[in-house]
């Protein structure tokens, strides 16, 4: 998961002379991203969330499948969220729910850069034969939506939160392939990159050196949306039945069982709600500042 | 133009083969037989079963089949319910389906559009500062969420809108909202942005020095410039909301092509399923090229 949230960090390297990128640079996105304090805001809700995710056996009182509570109980102090229909605790479920979409959210994004990144790359690098294969199957790929692929997967391999990572995965890689051959379609023609060529760079190391380290920014833009997306993909499916099976409490299965009691006991719909839409304002927020971080003078 | 809608539409068929093929490998990916659910039936009425559907034949043979079938029109019957042709819940269904999707994409744009450019005009002022963060708020809401709240508020407690069915005007405004208004929020965030920038282009400066005043600059000069970038998530726009209503039609118990698909995927309804998602695919295709061509429409100066 971790090596998700720098994505292509691991082929970056700080060199000390002809680095595209250098580290002052970095520094200095860093900085504008400080001043940004809602983005800071929601990064911090975000590692908030991922603890949680991460320590939900020690934070939660009981299991997510554990019965025998009072059903549809309010919330009050023994359980901070009420209770479901079954008498399970509701805390227990929302913070379980959040490594559903954690892992939906981070595992469908580290395929779609593990397909999308190489793809974009050679295509934009290399060109010719290579790139109009890559356009015309991202041509493919855009007339299917997200949700049309994930129902395609789910009908060969079942309802499973793997398969939904898997597709919404392979869903998503032309956007990143794309967004990476115009990077490296912009970068290649920059004074440095000849620089490198005449100082007798091979092809490769010149993509993988100089190259690349100039994406980094827009990619990790576009990965933070793509995560965002992700996550309210998940949870789209989970609430047709598509996604995550019961017992598992992803947050989309916890609205729809809900919402049966949306009268008797909103209780069981207001808080997974509430969790679906902070971490997607919250990502969506520290796309932005991402955005401006990267970019200060556009948009 | 006309040469331009030509190359476009002649470009739109290997990508179109490529869909169909790629939703017919899937669906036909699955290991076993539709027919191995362990119903007793003698041997000869699973060959005739097998014979009816081609699934006799190997691979490459049932897709061309297919493909004839689908190019004459014919979409395929449902493997579920014999007898039930695709083709029939298409032309049964879509159109409440496109209803509800044009409704909402009046929504999306209707508001969308005018806010951010309101919010454009006023830009660091009160009225931008509400419309942006009322859009960012709006974008993070899932459709389903939106809905759900939607029913709680004004079908149970104020009991303003008639919930479920279909087939008044009434009935349509609550599905549309909570489908269309999450992309509003979208539409609006695009509109202010791209305002923004024309506003500062030399042009505007031109229009302002000659002596248009502010109303005439934004509406007669900014205006259609700044729409490109809305009309180009067009195209994105139509597929969300074709897919987002999905869960909207169940949740709001319309008796749209949505609640069908989803239907045909969990009741393992293979040759529904792909016949569906093939005319969806199409549909978005075709959508894609309509918006290129009002794109080239709008702006003389892209030339392809």
């Amino acid at each position: 998961m971790t090596q998700t949230a720098t994505p292509a960090g691991t082929s970056y390297e700080p060199r000390p002379s002809t680095t595209a990128r250098s580290p002052s640079s970095w520094g200095d996105s860093w900085r504008r991203l400080r001043r940004h304090r809602l983005a800071i805001a929601s990064l911090a809700f975000l590692i908030v969330v991922v603890a949680v995710a991460i320590l939900a056996p020690l934070i939660t009182t009981s299991g997510y499948g554990e019965i025998g509570f009072a059903p549809l109980e309010t919330p009050s102090w023994h359980h901070i969220m009420g209770t479901d229909e079954l008498g399970r605790d509701s805390w227990s479920r929302v913070a379980y729910g959040a490594r559903i979409s954690l892992i939906v959210g981070f595992g469908s994004q580290a395929i779609a850069l593990a397909i999308g990144l190489p793809l974009g790359a050679i295509a934009g690098f290399y060109g010719r034969l290579s790139d109009t294969i890559l356009m015309r199957a991202t041509d493919i790929m855009f007339s299917l939506p997200t949700i049309l692929v994930a129902l395609l997967f789910v009908t060969a391999f079942g309802t499973s939160v793997e398969v939904l990572t898997l597709a919404i995965g392979f869903a998503t890689w032309p956007t990143l392939a794309r967004l990476v051959r115009a990077e490296v379609l912009r970068t290649k023609q920059l004074d440095f990159i000849e620089a490198a060529e005449s100082l007798g760079c091979s092809r490769a190391r010149i993509l993988r050196v100089h190259v690349l380290p100039h994406t980094t920014g827009p990619v990790i833009v576009q990965t933070t949306f793509g995560i965002s997306q992700a996550i309210f993909t998940e949870a789209f499916l989970s609430f047709i039945g598509l996604g995550a099976q019961p017992p598992a409490p992803s947050w989309g299965r916890l609205l729809v069982d809900g919402f049966q009691y949306l009268r008797t006991a909103s209780h069981l719909v207001i808080f997974p709600g509430l969790a679906l839409f902070l971490t997607i304002l919250a990502l969506n927020t520290l796309g932005d500042g991402l955005r401006d971080a990267f970019d200060p003078e556009g948009g | 133009m006309g040469r331009y809608f030509t190359r476009r539409l002649l470009t739109l068929i290997p990508a179109w083969f490529g869909v169909t093929l790629l939703a017919f490998a899937f669906v036909h990916s699955i290991p076993g037989g539709p027919f191995d659910t362990g119903a007793v039936r003698p041997p000869a009425t699973t060959a005739l079963l097998e014979a009816h559907y081609h699934l006799d034949k190997p691979l490459p043979l049932q897709y061309l089949l297919y493909m004839r079938s689908v190019l004459t029109g014919d979409l395929g019957e449902s493997i579920v319910q014999p007898g039930l042709r695709v083709s029939t819940i298409v032309t049964q269904r879509f159109p409440t389906s496109a209803e509800l999707g044009a409704a909402a994409l009046l929504v999306a744009l209707g508001i969308g559009i005018p806010l951010g450019l309101v919010a454009a005009v006023h830009r660091n002022r009160v009225a931008d500062r509400i419309v942006m963060v009322g859009a960012t708020i709006g974008y993070a809401i899932p459709n389903f969420v939106l809905s759900i709240l939607f029913i709680l508020m004004f079908g149970l407690y104020f009991d303003l809108f008639p919930l479920g069915g279909w087939g008044r005007p009434s009935r349509v405004v609550l599905p549309a909202l909570a489908l269309g208004l999450p992309w509003a929020s979208f539409i609006a965030r695009l509109t202010r942005a791209s305002v923004i920038e024309t506003l500062q282009q030399n042009y505007i400066r031109t229009a302002r020095a000659k002596g248009a005043g502010p109303t005439r600059v934004v509406v007669h000069h900014a205006f259609r410039n700044a729409l490109m970038p809305v009309t180009t998530v067009t195209a994105l726009l139509i597929a969300e909301l074709i897919t987002g209503s999905l869960v909207i039609e169940s949740l709001f118990s319309i008796p749209g092509m949505g609640q069908y698909l989803t239907a045909s995927v969990l009741g393992s309804d293979y040759t529904m399923t792909l016949g569906l998602i093939i005319f969806y695919a199409s549909l978005l295709l075709i959508a894609n090229v309509v918006v290129d061509v009002v794109y080239l429409w709008l702006d003389p100066r892209v030339r392809y």
